[in-house]
């Protein structure tokens, strides 16, 4: 392969071409993070003109704050923590909890019913069916923005638990917690709808 | 084990994760464990389905949208402060070299060879000093050159982005 299809500056050398007055690395730093940044701001808020919006001020921040980062974490995860944070700030000026009550949601209750999922055959086979693909979505997106946002961090971007920690600023005892919950949450639903027969 | 000794949701999501050393008790009790080893399953199918998924993406270039707002470029001029400086600072060594020759050249003229040392002395701390200042410029000067090299990859990479 070309050689220069493998080059790609690192988080330092982008960040000083930046500061040095060359946007176009700032062109490139918007491009190796937009994934990680889509992922926060579709997962927090719903409204596609309100994403556009909140996508482009969140990299005029970053901009803006550039010369205060001090590389002592990733690049990518100092902005999905400003794209957080913008995101947090913005639903909270639209009175709209980010958490809605998580707890309220998710019962934990480990003495639930366990007969009322007991058809395990049925369920392996209902696994191989592509709804299952359909319904689970369906599902995360009726969880929390928070329970969302960390499943999507943890399991599709595949962000350890540190990352996701620093990103929204919660102890990572309380990121593992909320994890737990909200796969708990899924799996409970999940059953449910299958045992109901769809 | 809770449950009839079944095992906790905790233990079971920790066991389909990979994210704790696996108990043999745990392990055995899920082999032979329809309802557990089945919970298991559908956690890793489910972890499996959300890691499947096709990314979310904003439905707008974001790099030229972004860069349109971005504010006028205030570049670093630290190469630039510094060139004004060392100017000021050679101009200066110079300017009180020739007005000392000036004002103290019949000193000069009358100073026996033993003030000779001591004033050929501060000219080469000066040539000294003149000397780091230029080496610090060159090695600026490179730096520089070297970032206008990669920029070149660097268009090329975003021509399609931007």
């Amino acid at each position: 392969m070309d050689q220069k299809e493998h080059y790609r500056p690192t988080d330092r050398i982008l960040v000083e071409r930046v500061l040095s007055g060359n946007t176009r690395a700032f062109g490139m730093i918007i491009k190796q993070t937009e994934n990680l940044v889509a992922q926060i701001v579709f997962k927090m808020i719903s409204d596609r003109e309100e994403r556009r919006d909140l996508a482009q001020d969140i990299y005029v921040q970053v901009f803006q704050k550039l010369n205060t980062f001090r590389f002592q974490a990733k690049l990518s995860t100092w902005i999905a923590r400003i794209a957080y944070n913008t995101c947090i700030n913005y639903l909270e000026k639209h009175r709209s909890s980010p958490f809605q009550n998580p707890d309220d949601l998710c019962n934990d209750d480990e003495t639930g019913p366990i007969q009322q999922y007991a058809d395990e055959n049925d369920m392996e086979e209902r696994l191989l069916n592509s709804e299952f693909n359909a319904i689970l979505q369906l599902e995360l997106e009726k969880l929390p923005a928070i329970y969302k946002l960390l499943v999507t961090l943890y399991h599709h971007q595949e962000l350890s638990y540190s990352e996701i920690a620093q990103i929204v600023a919660l102890p990572e005892g309380t990121v593992k917690s909320y994890l737990f919950r909200a796969r708990k949450r899924l799996r409970k639903q999940l059953e449910m709808i299958y045992n109901k027969g769809l | 084990m809770k449950n009839e000794n079944h095992l906790t949701d905790a233990e079971i999501q920790q066991y389909a994760f990979g994210e704790t050393r696996v108990d043999e008790g745990i392990a055995k009790h899920l082999d032979q464990c329809t309802h557990c080893s089945a919970r298991a399953a559908l956690y890793r199918e489910m972890a499996a389905s959300i890691a499947a998924t096709s990314e979310l993406a904003f439905d707008f270039e974001l790099v030229p949208a972004v860069l349109a707002k971005l504010p006028a470029p205030k570049p670093r001029r630290r190469s630039q402060i510094r060139l004004i400086v060392a100017s000021v600072a050679i101009t200066g060594v110079l300017v009180c070299i020739f007005c000392f020759y000036y004002l103290y050249n019949g000193l000069l003229k009358g100073m026996s060879l033993d003030y000779a040392p001591a004033i050929y002395g501060v000219a080469a701390v000066c040539a000294l000093l003149f000397a780091l200042l230029m080496a610090d410029l060159w090695q600026q000067y490179t730096r520089k050159a070297q970032w206008l090299d990669t920029s070149g990859i660097l268009q090329q990479n975003l021509r399609g982005a931007v």
